[in-house]
């Protein structure tokens, strides 16, 4: 992937006159849109061949969202990245058929899930400095994420959605797991306001 | 990828979209603590937030 951004950052010193800062700025951006697009198309992929779209844009509607603002661990290489991604899709969607447990416990296992990363997150890493206006900034979305999260997760417990609370609660589970994992990788990139 | 690199890199208005989306990209980094994926590029010196 770095590869193929250096050729793209080549062609483009080529074309345009940049400065090193934009060129910076420009490169993480490219980078950062390859590597997701990535991803996505990976997902997309693994959606239908397993025959559940709804499922997997239930799961990415709760993860995205609160991993973008709590953060956590991230692999150091972008192929390792990916494999993750896919390992924990496809172990989420297929372990969501499987669980058989009350779905009174499950909601409750959502709010405690909700309770715990509240608590834990943001969790800062070495490549996204962040400062304490922006972490208390972050820490205060994410609580307003969770609260929908939490009366999403309550309507579908309503309407015994029992699939769908699984997904949630699996999907909560992997955000604290990554978190738990971050914080012990970047122990000393964490910020305490 | 590298031939799909080379061979995109040839028409200038695949370019200049590349250019925007990288744009956009390091934009939208701001609003959050890192990208949901599990690996995050280097964040950029200029756009990292001074005030403490």
């Amino acid at each position: 992937m770095e590869q193929a951004v250096d050729k793209i950052m080549q062609r483009i010193d080529e074309s345009y006159t940049l400065e090193e800062s934009e060129k910076e700025v420009l490169r993480f951006g490219i980078q950062a849109a390859m590597e997701l697009t990535l991803n996505l198309l990976v997902s997309i992929f693994i959606l239908y061949k397993l025959h559940m779209i709804w499922e997997g844009l239930l799961f990415f509607g709760i993860f995205i969202p609160i991993r973008t603002l709590a953060g956590g661990y991230h692999s150091d290489t972008y192929l390792r990245c990916l494999l993750f991604s896919v390992l924990t899709l496809t172990g989420i969607l297929i372990a969501s058929n499987y669980i058989e447990l009350s779905i009174s416990l499950m909601l409750a296992a959502i709010l405690f899930l909700e309770g715990a990363i509240a608590w834990i997150a943001p969790v800062v890493n070495a490549d996204r400095p962040v400062s304490k206006r922006e972490y208390r900034m972050f820490k205060r979305r994410l609580k307003i994420v969770l609260l929908a999260d939490g009366i999403f997760s309550i309507c579908l417990w309503r309407m015994q959605c029992g699939k769908a609370v699984n997904i949630i609660a699996l999907s909560l589970m992997l955000i604290l797991i990554t978190l738990i994992l971050g914080k012990i990788k970047y122990k000393s990139y964490q910020i305490s306001v | 990828m590298k031939k799909i690199t080379n061979f995109l890199m040839k028409r200038n208005g695949i370019l200049s979209a590349v250019m925007v989306m990288g744009g956009i990209f390091s934009v939208l980094s701001k609003y959050g603590c890192c990208f949901y994926i599990y690996h995050q590029p280097h964040f950029p010196a200029a756009l990292q937030d001074t005030d403490e």
